[in-house]
């Protein structure tokens, strides 16, 4: 082998070495496999009902079988231009009698009903589920999405996987638990026990309805501008005290019960509001947030770790529709949120104490 | 010499520790995102101011988008800042005008200091909301941006936000998707892990906001900062206000598609963050104001990265006159390989970042690309120190900054 054979083969070694980690970078320069832009929503704004708008789009190819079995009281089995198999009920009440469960507990078909549909009790839904009328869950079922055109009931022990929309009121009762978006067009009622994730209704009232009465909110004095006070440390706003302007506290913040705040506040630490506090504008604590008793608050709330909020309380209003929004939430019985109510990880309804 | 090696070292080993502090946390840490729940509140009135100097590839694109975003229409105004062109975007600023009276008010300056802060400066007496969004003219917003870009301002220690930017013209040659990758690591990992931290967020100028009274409390906008968006930043921080980060809050813009426009626009950024390290460094380490302590490191840190560029290339011929003067006894040996090794595999484009913010997009083939951003990093730290030296030279000199406008590439309207 000649000195010059050896040099030229060791370069050529070195160079194969050296270029080897860069072959599938090569490979993929030249065959651009993966050139597209990174997805970002253009079109909605993450509105609660967008699934609920794209599955009424979806079933106008089914509204001919819908309008059809509404008339004969019939019940019609096809296939959607997706090939998903449904059924269409023309009387609701058949879903009782009819072998919709397999032997798994699961029922697999896409269910469709011109009127009110029953459904029996223990069945997992696989698919979803549209009523043109009131939807009447059984215990103890599991669904992956539910639109009703009106009323929806969910007995006790119902989960939803998905989501679940109602055009007119939704009803969850105890021990529900509610792991996908639930909305309604005009309100949302959840027993005790029930567990959630976001909810969205003009009105969501926790427990019994005659506990959740319309709030007489102070007038909104909407200005972003306010005076602003920023505290270092820890903060005491006392009983009954007035504080005009927003708040910044790089500490923990209470309120006493009854004072009164015209302008945002934000803690950096815990927040602690006493009873019958009012607070015009919004809330923000970068840990726990604890609200106590018959509060008004015009919102947004946002607690960045846990949220307690206490029996009476009142977020927003029906002319004022705001967010309520921490990782984990514990409601009591008696609260009303008109808006958005939405747990990060978990949040629960609890018993009034 | 040797000691002034070790200093570079330590520095780098510090920018080291940084990135691998940031990219851990964007992986496994607490993720922050306390005001992208807020999708219903009242909603305050919103000015959109939308830096357009002849813009008129894109202008359309953009107005067309914000007239598409859900957000109350009684409470958002676009006030496009038509900042002495001289192609066709007047004429199309005044057709959207037209088209959509009350909701485009036009904006058109014919004289004046150039550059954006300027244009926004000179705008700011038409603006009467609280919130002001920005955009720049080759940005495309999505129908919810308005609102997600509203919603921090509803935290009263919010003095800015800002959104993420991702480029759209990805596929055009081997520059754009080396910037898509860059972008994502600066955004995805670096941006997000300061707002988990409760560091230093960086305002980026566009896909951004301010608060009208915190932008008055600071002094408005600077007309001599060659980057208005960092000086903002810093101006905010030192007042006692702080920038947001929303992540999920994401915008399409256009990235340079060749070498040269790259490279003066990196150069601009550059000297806009030495001039602002120059003015605000030494205040914000050790003045006296509210910022945290981890808030003024990071900040610093920040003001610092494209210093060293410079910084490192001086490592480099340190390291080779220490080697050939004989000067590196065994432990500077080790401190010369540990330079070259990192040197060669990461400093300031940050491989790691950009590595896990990829992961974190879900993009699975374009990590083949990462080993091809030792190119741009190659381009990136000599531009930088060009940038960084001329900017000494210039200032011997009494020399004014110059402003550069970043090109546009769009053929057509999107």
């Amino acid at each position: 082998m000649t000195p010059n054979f050896s040099v030229a083969a060791l370069l050529l070694a070195a160079a194969v070495l050296v270029l080897l980690p860069l072959l599938p970078s090569l490979v993929e320069l030249k065959f651009k496999s993966d050139i597209k832009p990174l997805n970002v929503v253009q079109q909605h704004a993450g509105e609660v009902g967008y699934f609920a708008e794209s599955f009424r789009a979806y079933l106008s190819a089914l509204k001919p079988a819908l309008e059809k079995c509404a008339l004969t009281g019939t019940t019609e089995i096809g296939e959607m231009p997706d090939g998903a198999e449904y059924l269409v009920l023309g009387r609701g009440e058949d879903a009782l009698t009819l072998p919709l469960r397999r032997p798994d507990g699961s029922c697999s078909i896409f269910l469709a009903c011109s009127t009110t549909l029953l459904v029996p009790n223990d069945i997992t839904f696989t698919r979803d589920i549209y009523v043109n009328g009131d939807f009447i869950g059984g215990q103890g079922n599991q669904y992956r999405a539910v639109l009703a055109e009106k009323q929806i009931h969910l007995a006790p022990r119902s989960r939803i996987l998905r989501w679940i929309h109602a055009r007119e009121g939704l009803i969850a009762n105890s021990d529900c638990q509610l792991l996908g978006r639930v909305s309604s067009d005009k309100s949302i009622r959840l027993a005790t026990k029930c567990q959630f994730v976001r909810l969205n209704a003009p009105r969501i009232e926790i427990g019994s309805s005659q506990n959740a009465t319309n709030p007489s909110l102070p007038e909104r004095i909407v200005n972003l501008a306010s005076r602003r006070v920023l505290h270092h440390g820890d903060f005491v706003l006392g009983r009954g005290e007035v504080f005009r302007g927003d708040l910044v506290v790089r500490g923990k913040l209470r309120i006493g019960e009854g004072a009164r705040i015209y302008g945002s506040i934000k803690s950096e630490k815990d927040m602690v509001l006493e009873t019958a506090v009012v607070v015009n504008g919004s809330l923000v604590s970068e840990r726990k947030m604890r609200i106590g008793p018959r509060c008004l608050l015009y919102g947004p709330v946002i607690a960045e770790r846990d949220m307690f909020i206490a029996t009476g309380v009142r977020c927003g209003g029906l002319e004022h529709q705001t967010t309520v929004s921490a990782r984990r939430i514990a409601v009591q019985d008696g609260a009303v949120i008109f808006g958005t109510l939405w747990a990060r990880e978990q949040g629960h309804v609890v018993a009034k104490t | 010499m040797i000691y002034a090696l070790y200093l570079i070292v330590a520095l780098i080993c510090i920018y080291t520790a940084r990135h691998y502090w940031f990219t851990l946390n964007r992986l496994f840490g607490f993720q922050r995102h306390p005001y992208i729940d807020i999708d219903i509140a009242d909603w305050p009135p919103v000015t959109i101011l939308v830096a357009a100097h002849n813009e008129e590839k894109v202008i359309a694109n953009i107005l067309d988008a914000l007239m598409a975003a859900k957000y109350p229409r009684d409470k958002m105004l676009v006030l496009p800042v038509n900042d002495r062109s001289t192609d066709d975007t007047r004429r199309i600023i005044d057709q959207f005008v037209e088209r959509y009276p009350g909701r485009i008010r036009a904006f058109h300056r014919t004289t004046g200091k150039g550059g954006k802060a300027a244009a926004l400066k000179d705008a700011m007496e038409l603006v009467e909301t609280e919130v002001i969004l920005i955009f720049d003219a080759d940005y495309i917003p999505g129908a919810g941006l308005v609102k997600q870009l509203t919603a921090p301002f509803f935290d009263p220690e919010i003095g800015g936000v800002m959104g993420r930017v991702v480029p759209i013209n990805v596929s055009t040659n081997l520059l754009t998707r080396l910037l898509d990758l860059e972008r994502s690591g600066g955004y995805q990992v670096d941006q997000q892990a300061r707002m988990n931290l409760r560091l230093v967020p960086k305002h980026g100028g566009t896909v951004a906001g301010v608060r009208r009274s915190a932008l008055r409390e600071i002094g408005g906008w600077n007309d001599n900062s060659l980057t208005e968006d960092t000086d903002l930043t810093y101006r905010l921080l030192l007042h006692g206000w702080k920038t947001a980060y929303q992540n999920r809050s994401e915008c399409y813009e256009e990235v340079p598609e060749t070498w040269p426009v790259r490279i003066r626009q990196i150069m601009r950024w550059a000297k806009g963050h030495n001039q602002a390290m120059a003015t605000y460094g030494l205040r914000l380490l050790l003045g006296r104001h509210s910022a945290s302590l981890r808030e003024r490191i990071d900040g610093t840190l920040l003001l610092g990265v494209y210093f060293m560029a410079p910084i490192t290339l001086l490592g480099w011929v340190l390291a080779l006159l220490v080697f050939y003067k004989g000067l590196a006894p065994l432990h500077g040996i080790l401190a010369l390989l540990s330079l070259t090794a990192y040197s060669a595999i990461g400093n300031l484009a940050a491989f790691f970042e950009i590595a896990a913010a990829i992961r974190l997009d879900g993009n699975r083939r374009r990590i083949a690309l990462l080993p091809f951003l030792l190119l741009g990093f190659a381009v990136s730290i000599f531009s930088v120190s060009q940038a960084a030296a001329s900017q000494v030279w210039d200032a011997f000199r009494g020399k004014e900054f110059h402003w550069d406008k970043t090109e546009r590439f769009r053929k057509v309207a999107l």
